[in-house]
């Protein structure tokens, strides 16, 4: 019962000074909006250039010959292709595997050239496995029709200045160490958010690479998982039956500097957070001591009439905590209207960060466990820092508070 | 046995490298029923010495007996566990709690002790009405005269059946009227209801209610005298 009269005490003491608790609670709202607002746009942003990374450039695992990552060597295809891929398809946790060539080369266009990586897909396979007819911006996907069918992206087109049906003559290291050359139909544009990716990627069926190069296994078998959560489990069922001198790799391995991003991302959030965090901590600690100066008579008096010192200290913090969390949940609902707001209009960011992969237009979504981080942060912080002003009442001298 | 015994009773008050004996070895009984004033100059230290009683500040040397027990011997939470039982406090500045009704303030420290909720509510409306307030029980204190903020005060004092009434100055704010007003509250809840009050003042009026004077200077008892 006295719990439910502190509590009512410390409610109505907040109101006390209305302005000075307004001003507070409103940073706070503001402080929390703002964090749960940016929080939830750098994971939306991590989030969607892992996923079209992944989607788009390397799949959750890939296999290959041993040492072919670090050097695109034209021989270094994998052994018992065909027997692997069947494998593969066979394990549990594995939605597609597509197999590919891929080859350093030279696309050459009457006005100018560019050195970079040719893919050689299966259009079937390619298709399911791949997002990348998301992003065409022209023309269609590769299939099995037509003649010699070429996807560029919209730099590389620019670039060579070429567009739809334009002729591309492709200049590759053929098996018997010759050159050798090819003649391509543009069917398609592609404008993906990685400007690497679109600057250095063309991609080609895989029978017309093959037929180019006189290469017919795969340098690369692309796997995408049912559930990309399973990754470590299908790794090691995939890895338990590889066959020798070949390698599996995950996006972790494949993409390092996305992975770095990613913590990178997750780290500049927390500091954010903590920044915001640690401005308001000083706020109410200013607010306490204010409160604790003001009210030093009175609560003198509370002592002196009976109530314990821990009771009094208990009554303040509580005081302090209603006041950051009226703030954080008020803070968490404005910062959800705001991430409603920019799912549904969109966050213009550079167009200069698609370098990093990231897309021009954001739309960024609510983590639900952001939520609990920040009132679980609000509690915490203000638990840590009210107990240096609240402390003042554990020393408080009866005799010379009842002065003032 | 008196309700205060007190015995060779010093404060020393050091500051700023002085020591100033604010009580120095005062020896005094409180009996049952009393109404006593503790008179003297401003800085006589009449405030330390019911503060020593009260068990608000601890003495320097000898000690403070209530009921037999020395209150100085306590520890700070039996101290405020002994205040809460047996000591009623009025101060100089009413000291009401601002965000709670008269009737919540009264009610106070028998939530503080955990009496039920209907006890405690009865008690406290009985008091408000005996002393007047009975249709200001939902009224904050901020919405309350001085005069009618320190019934409210003296209601609280009262409402744990303590043993004995401390009051510091409790008329010192008071206009004449409401002055007149406590004292004949104070005076009729000691004759009717056998309450112990110890007062200090400084007011000629209180002086002329109190049956029982003491005065106090330079921290000693000058004179005690039955009126």
């Amino acid at each position: 019962m006295m719990n439910r009269t502190l509590n009512q005490m410390a409610w109505r003491n907040i109101w006390r000074n209305k302005t000075r608790s307004l001003v507070f609670m409103g940073a706070a709202l503001l402080g929390f909006a703002v964090a749960l607002f940016t929080l939830n746009t750098m994971k939306a942003i991590a989030a969607q250039r892992l996923r079209d990374a992944i989607n788009v450039q390397t799949s959750d695992v890939q296999v290959h010959r041993k040492g072919f990552v670090d050097d695109h060597e034209l021989t270094y295809t994998l052994p018992q292709a065909d027997a692997l891929i069947t494998r593969l398809r066979q394990t549990s946790g594995v939605a597609v595997v597509a197999k590919r060539l891929v080859v350093n080369g030279v696309v050459t266009a009457p006005d100018n050239n560019l050195v970079g990586e040719i893919k050689g897909v299966v259009p079937r396979d390619e298709n399911r496995l791949s997002v990348l007819g998301d992003f065409l911006v022209e023309g269609g996907p590769l299939t099995d029709d037509g003649r010699s069918p070429i996807l560029i992206s919209r730099r590389t087109a620019d670039k060579l200045h070429v567009r739809l049906k334009s002729k591309l003559v492709i200049t590759v290291k053929a098996a018997n160490g010759d050159l050798a050359g090819g003649v391509f139909r543009v069917v398609g544009i592609f404008a993906t958010p990685s400007t690497p990716f679109d600057e250095n990627t063309v991609l080609v069926r895989y029978n017309d690479l093959a037929a180019l190069t006189g290469v017919t296994a795969p340098h690369e078998l692309a796997v995408k998982l049912t559930n990309p959560s399973q990754l470590a489990e299908v790794k090691a069922a995939i890895n338990a039956g590889m066959p020798a001198g070949t390698q599996l790799d995950d996006w972790k391995v494949l993409l390092p500097e996305l992975f770095a991003f990613d913590g990178f991302i997750n780290m500049v959030g927390i500091l954010f957070t903590l920044i915001i965090s640690l401005g308001l901590g000083f706020s109410l600690m200013n607010t306490m001591n204010m409160i604790v100066a003001e009210r030093t008579r009175e609560l003198g008096m509370l002592r002196a009439i009976g109530q314990s010192r821990w009771s009094v200290f208990r009554m303040l913090i509580a005081e302090c905590v209603l006041m950051m969390l009226i703030g954080a949940i008020g803070g968490v609902l404005l910062g959800t209207v705001f991430i409603g707001l920019a799912a549904r209009y969109g966050i213009r960011i550079s167009e200069g960060l698609g370098m990093l992969g990231i897309r021009p237009v954001m739309y960024p979504t609510l983590d639900p466990a952001l939520l609990f981080v920040i009132l679980g942060l609000a509690t915490l912080l203000t638990l840590l820092i009210s107990l240096v002003p609240a402390s003042r009442i554990l020393r408080l001298n009866l005799a010379q508070a009842l002065k003032q | 046995m008196p309700v205060i015994d007190i015995q060779n009773l010093s404060k020393v008050h050091a500051a700023d490298g002085l020591s100033v004996n604010a009580v120095n070895g005062v020896n005094l009984q409180i009996g049952a029923g009393e109404f006593t004033a503790i008179v003297g100059a401003s800085g006589s230290g009449k405030t330390t010495l019911l503060n020593l009683i009260g068990g608000i500040d601890t003495p320097s040397g000898g000690e403070v007996l209530i009921g037999g027990r020395s209150i100085g011997r306590m520890s700070e939470t039996e101290r405020t566990a002994f205040r809460r039982d047996h000591i009623g406090f009025v101060f100089q500045n009413y000291n009401l709690l601002p965000v709670l009704t008269a009737l919540e303030n009264v009610e106070f420290v028998m939530e503080l002790q955990g009496q039920p909720v209907t006890d405690r509510r009865n008690r406290a409306e009985t008091l408000l009405r005996q002393i007047g307030l009975g249709d200001k029980l939902n009224v904050r204190p901020g919405k309350l005269s001085g005069g009618q903020q320190q019934r409210v005060a003296v209601a609280r004092a009262l409402a744990h059946r303590p043993q004995f009434v401390i009051a510091d100055e409790p008329t010192a704010n008071l206009d004449s009227k409401s002055t007149a007003d406590l004292l004949t509250l104070m005076e009729q809840l000691n004759r009717q209801e056998g309450i112990t009050f110890l007062f200090s003042t400084h007011d000629s009026r209180v002086m002329e209610k109190a049956r029982r004077v003491i005065v106090f200077n330079d921290g000693m008892i000058q004179s005690d005298t039955d009126q």
